[in-house]
Formats: C-alpha cells, sequence, structure tokens
C-alpha cells in the first residue's frame, strides 16, 4: 500500500495562489500548500516513490508529513496499485428534473399577494424549496394563514426569514408552526435584539436588519455551501439563479428579487409557469464562475453562494464580495 | 401506465423517481398503502370484472396498468388505538390483530389482480431467506463468511471457539420500531464470550457468524445487469466498524463511487438472475486480505444513500427502466 488516494468526495481546487480541499461529505474545505496541490493532480495515482523521485531529496520528509495530514483529516487512504482502478473520481454532471427548484417570495407590509395563486403555480412548477422573506413584522398567525395554502403541496422544504417582534417564540410555540407545517425548515429571525440560536438550530436569530431585497448580495465564508449538488452544479450553472424564481414584495416575477426588471407581476394576471418558460428569464442561468473575471481565479469558486444582482457587469465579481483570490485574503 | 405502490411517508426516493418519470412526461399513478387503508384517498370499485383504482383525480382499470413498480406497502402504525382512551387496553392486541388482517386483504387484492402483470421487485420474489441467498451465493463462486443457526449456548460456545471472532444478525429483517420520542433498530453486533456465558442454556434460533475483518464495505445497487457500487469506510470509527447503520453524524464514513471487478460483476449478475431478482441491493466486504466476501440482499434496499454520495442518478436510471418496460 504505497498510494494515497484521496476520497472521491475530497477534491483540490486551485485558486490564484491559495489552494484548497473540498470535503463535500463534511461539509468542510482544508487550506493546502502548493506543492500538495501538484502532488495530488499532477501526480495523481502514483507511488509515493515516484512522487518524491520528481522532489528535492530535502522535500521527502515534508511529502511523508503532507500525506500524514491528510490520512489524519481522513481525506483520503493508503491502497495498492491494483486497487486505483475500483476508486473512479466523483462523476461531476449536474442534472434536475424540474424547470423550478426554488423561488422565493417577498413580504413587506404593503404586499397584497395572492398566495393561493402563488403557491399553486409554483406547485405545478414542482419547485421544490421555497424561501417566504418578510421585511416587516409579519405577526405568526398571519404567517400561518399564508402557509395554509402551502399544506397539501409537494415542496420539500420551506425556509422563512422574518422580522423580530416581541413575544414571536411564544406565538411560534402556539400556534404550533414546527408542528403544524412539517416542511418548514428553518426560521431565521432578523432585526432582533440578539444573535442567537436554537437548541434544535431550526429556529435562528440574527442582529442583521433586512430591510429591503437589497440587503442581500454579500459573500462570506459562512455562506460557503459544501456539498456535491452545489459543487457539481457550480460547474454548469449559475448557483445563484439556476433554475429560481423570485416574487418581489410588490408581486414581480423576477429570477432574483434584487434584480431590476420584471417579466410580470403574479398580482396582476402574470402566470409564473408561462413567464419562467420564456427563453428570456433563464438567459443568466448558464454563466459559471469559470466565467466570471476575478472569481473564476478563486480558489472557493465552486462553493461560494455567488450573486449576480450586486455588479457592476453581469460578468463581474460580486459587488459585496471582498475576498482578493490574487492576496488571498478578505480585505 | 405505470403503477407505484408505495406508501405515503419517508419516502423521497420514490418520489425522486417520479420527479423524473414526469420529466420524461409520462403518466403514472401511484397507491400509497397508508392511504389505501387509513385516509381514504384510494377507491377500488368493482366494474364487472374489471377493477376500478381512483387515486385523487386518476382512476383507470387495472387492465391499464402495464407495469407495477412495488416499493413498500405501510408501516404499522396503530397510535390511533393507543391514543383512544374509549378502547379496553386488553382488547388492543385484538383490534390490532384484526385491523392488521384488513390492510393485509386489501394488499392481497392489489397482488392477485396485478398477478399477471410485469412488476419490478414482485412482492412474491423479495422474500428472501438469508440462508438460501448465502448458498446460492457460494453456489455461483463467492466468498460467503463461516455461518451458524443454532438455538443453544453450548452450540454457540462451540462455534465461537473455533472461530474467536463471531456476530450475530437477524434470521429475518431487522426490526424496527417506534415510541413517541425514540426509534430502535436490530443491529449486527459482535458476541463476546462474556455474552455467551450470559446467555440462558436455550434460545430463540438465532443466526450466527465469524466476523469478517474488513477494510471497506461495498454496497452495490443492482438494476437490470447492472451494478452501481459504493465503499464505506466504516472501518476507522469504533461505532461504525461492526454496522455502518450505527452511524456517526458528527464524523460520517467515507462513502465514494466504487468499481467492482468484471468478474464479481458477472457473479452478482448471475446471482440476481438465479434468484429471478431485477433489482436489490447488495452487502459484501472487501476482507484485510483483499477478499471479496458476500453477506447478503436486501430485494427492496435504499438507492438514495448510493446515489447520493456517488452522484449516480440512480432516481434517472430506475424512472427511465420504469418507463422502458411499459407499454401502455
Amino acid at each position: 500500500m504505497d498510494i494515497f488516494k484521496l476520497f472521491a468526495c475530497c477534491i483540490p481546487v486551485k485558486g490564484f495562489i491559495n489552494y484548497i480541499i473540498c470535503d463535500l461529505q463534511r461539509a468542510e474545505f482544508i487550506n493546502i500548500p502548493e506543492v500538495l496541490y501538484e502532488i495530488l493532480t499532477v501526480h495523481k495515482n502514483k507511488r509515493i516513490l515516484e512522487i518524491k523521485s520528481n522532489y528535492n531529496k530535502e522535500n521527502h520528509q515534508f511529502i511523508d508529513e503532507y500525506f500524514e495530514f491528510l490520512e489524519n483529516n481522513e481525506c483520503g487512504f493508503w491502497c495498492d496499485i491494483d486497487e486505483i482502478k475500483n476508486f473512479p473520481d466523483l462523476n461531476l454532471k449536474f442534472e434536475s428534473p424540474e424547470l423550478i427548484n426554488n423561488a422565493i417570495v417577498d413580504i413587506d407590509k404593503n404586499s397584497k399577494h395572492d398566495y393561493v395563486k402563488i403557491f399553486n403555480e409554483l406547485d405545478e412548477l414542482k419547485c421544490k424549496f421555497i424561501e417566504i422573506r418578510s421585511f416587516d413584522v409579519l405577526r405568526i398567525c398571519d404567517l400561518c394563514d399564508i402557509l395554509h395554502d402551502v399544506k397539501n403541496k409537494i415542496f420539500r422544504n420551506i425556509d422563512i426569514i422574518i422580522k423580530y417582534y416581541k413575544n414571536i417564540e411564544n406565538d411560534i410555540n402556539e400556534n404550533k408552526l414546527f408542528s403544524e407545517f412539517t416542511n418548514i425548515g428553518v426560521v431565521s429571525i432578523h432585526s432582533s435584539p440578539k444573535n442567537k440560536k436554537s437548541v434544535n438550530s431550526n429556529l435562528v436569530y440574527s442582529e442583521k436588519v433586512i430591510k429591503t431585497c437589497n440587503d442581500c448580495g454579500e459573500i462570506d465564508i459562512d455562506k460557503f455551501t459544501l456539498n456535491i449538488d452545489t459543487f457539481t452544479e457550480a460547474h454548469h450553472f449559475n448557483t445563484c439563479l439556476n433554475k429560481k424564481v423570485s416574487i418581489d414584495s410588490n408581486g414581480n416575477i423576477k429570477n432574483c428579487p434584487a434584480f431590476n426588471y420584471s417579466y410580470g407581476n403574479v398580482n396582476n394576471g402574470g402566470s409564473i409557469g408561462e413567464i419562467v418558460k420564456m427563453q428570456e428569464f433563464s438567459k443568466y442561468w448558464s454563466i459559471t464562475k469559470d466565467q466570471i473575471h476575478t472569481c473564476k481565479d478563486c480558489e472557493y469558486r465552486y462553493i461560494c453562494s455567488d450573486c449576480r444582482a450586486f455588479v457592476d457587469d453581469i460578468f463581474d465579481k460580486p459587488r459585496k464580495c471582498n475576498y482578493n483570490p490574487y492576496e488571498g485574503k478578505w480585505e | 401506465m405505470i403503477l407505484i405502490i408505495s406508501k405515503e411517508k419517508t419516502e423521497l426516493s420514490t418520489e425522486e423517481v417520479i420527479d423524473w418519470i414526469v420529466f420524461f412526461g409520462k403518466k403514472f399513478i401511484r397507491i400509497n398503502g397508508d392511504e389505501f387503508s387509513k385516509k381514504g384517498n384510494v377507491e377500488i370499485s368493482l366494474d364487472n370484472s374489471d377493477l376500478l383504482i381512483k387515486y385523487k383525480d386518476i382512476e383507470i382499470p387495472f387492465s391499464k396498468v402495464s407495469f407495477v413498480w412495488f416499493r413498500r406497502w405501510l408501516d404499522r402504525d396503530f397510535y390511533d388505538l393507543y391514543n383512544n382512551s374509549d378502547i379496553d387496553y386488553s382488547i388492543i392486541d385484538q383490534l390490532i390483530f384484526y385491523q392488521s388482517s384488513n390492510i393485509i386483504s386489501l394488499r392481497e387484492l392489489l397482488f392477485k389482480f396485478l398477478d399477471k402483470k410485469k412488476w419490478l421487485s414482485p412482492p412474491s420474489k423479495i422474500v428472501l431467506n438469508k440462508i438460501h441467498v448465502l448458498v446460492e451465493a457460494s453456489r455461483v463462486g463467492f466468498n460467503i463468511p463461516e455461518t451458524k443457526i443454532c438455538s443453544t449456548r453450548r452450540e454457540l460456545i462451540n462455534f465461537f471457539n473455533t472461530h474467536k471472532k463471531i456476530i450475530s444478525k437477524d434470521l429475518n429483517d431487522p426490526l424496527f420500531f417506534f415510541d413517541e420520542q425514540n426509534y430502535y433498530t436490530s443491529i449486527t453486533n459482535v458476541i463476546s464470550k462474556r455474552k455467551i456465558l450470559g446467555l440462558s442454556d436455550e434460545f430463540p434460533p438465532s443466526f450466527f457468524q465469524k466476523l469478517v475483518e474488513k477494510r471497506y464495505e461495498i454496497r452495490i445497487f443492482y438494476l437490470n445487469k447492472k451494478c452501481y457500487s459504493m465503499a464505506i469506510f466504516s472501518q476507522n470509527d469504533k461505532r461504525t466498524k461492526i454496522d455502518f447503520r450505527n452511524y456517526n453524524e458528527g464524523n460520517p464514513n467515507r462513502f465514494v463511487p466504487y468499481k467492482l471487478p468484471r468478474d464479481i460483476e458477472k457473479k452478482i449478475i448471475l446471482l440476481m438472475q438465479n434468484l429471478d431478482l431485477t433489482t436489490g441491493s447488495i452487502d459484501m466486504i472487501k476482507d484485510k486480505f483483499g477478499n471479496y466476501i458476500f453477506l447478503e440482499i436486501n430485494p427492496v434496499g435504499q438507492f438514495g444513500m448510493v446515489s447520493e454520495p456517488c452522484n449516480y442518478y440512480l432516481e434517472k436510471e430506475i424512472a427511465k427502466y420504469l418507463i422502458s418496460q411499459d407499454n401502455g
């Protein structure tokens, strides 16, 4: 056993000066030095002696240490040359059967949404994930009225982002929000007096103030997503916009609520189903991070949330991202 | 038309296959055991010599069903009886027995009328006997662990003394049961000398095997002569060393795509054909010496747990297979 084999779910990614291994099963990334990246890619599946023969003798000890480090982090295992063919790489294809996979519905105090229509149309589209985001105070009992129309729908997960008010947690319990609506995932409470996470972590309080859909688009290490779905999707599509539809607080049907143009208004007869089928609607879906200036040189490009709304040009790096991949620093 | 027999809850994989059937623009009808027997979402009416199924808005005669995909039936859930304070507890067992037999007769009705259709996993084929499967596996040339079924402490001690390290397993399917808070299941366990000495002289017949020291486990999802395999590195973690289902959420085992050698795949295909199975999940071990050891077949095993970490899109493959078999 003289070959160190990375697990297929641990994938090395090269940035301009930094290198990482994306661990798609344990949802973390590990920084690695350039030379280890080279060993894992250029010298992939080679015997350790053969690898060492490419480097000066004084570096051999470091090579042993690198492999020890990877083994300790359970990124791979030692195997024989005969076994290598049994361990193929992860296939990076990405496909999904639905036209629309996720939707955002924004609400503010002036919203006059026809929720029955919105949820029926999203259900018809087989949309799986919904985010309901309220900028102003929305009482839990009023939220329950809205959600009532979602009850027998196909939505696998509904996340709620809602503004803090006194006794909100009480109302959540009193209305049995989580037991009544079993497909609710996380309820995030913004504009809260303090940051707090509940024990079972499906209730999160945050001091962050979200007043409009423009309070979005920050790129942050905490928002990176490390899983096979996102990683493979990022190789072929835009992870921010692909298969997404948004209803902004005025009822406008958009790809992202922060875009300044819409394709129709759901409350004025616009059909979500018809709009998302328009060719124009999906024009940005296939912009991958490998095509975006600066981002294409960033080691985080396949795990980053991206943002195509706050940019100067659609192929520019997100304006609210302060990571500089050329320096390898958050500014 | 494709008929899917499933259950209402915890069947995400079934739903993902359905998403792909919809993607390919094909029609299907679904019967969930629990909805059929309890909730009244399913109706069956007699139309002279044919039966008519109605599920939500779709109504079709059984004669129009050309292919059946059987994905389990229902969880036996009788909470409502236990929670009913009007019922005298002494008769609950009898009521459960009565209700079970009603549900079974409904299921039998379906199976009888669909008897001549093409099925993926016909109910008559999926009742496997572990010992029979081991014998058949050995016949096609697989290594299998030394196995013993016994019911006395004396015999078990002999078996233990021969092999030193032994495990116990379910003779039949694993047991699952729930109460309000917890969920219990039987898993594979190491049997120590101490445990054996603590047993009574005689016990119900139980299944024992020599413990195979594994390098990694292999889970194969088999569909129509194709093997989709995954290696499970459960060896490093004490909790998962014997049975990876004893899952460690904080530090999950590695699940990676695996390509079996051609001769092993050929044996699997032969074995599945001999057992008349078109699909199933197969458990194997690669032992410390590099041998492939056959363990067992689960005819309605989960494919989601192989599909997701290996990015195999098995849900799409199954949908394609169902569609290819459906001629109506």
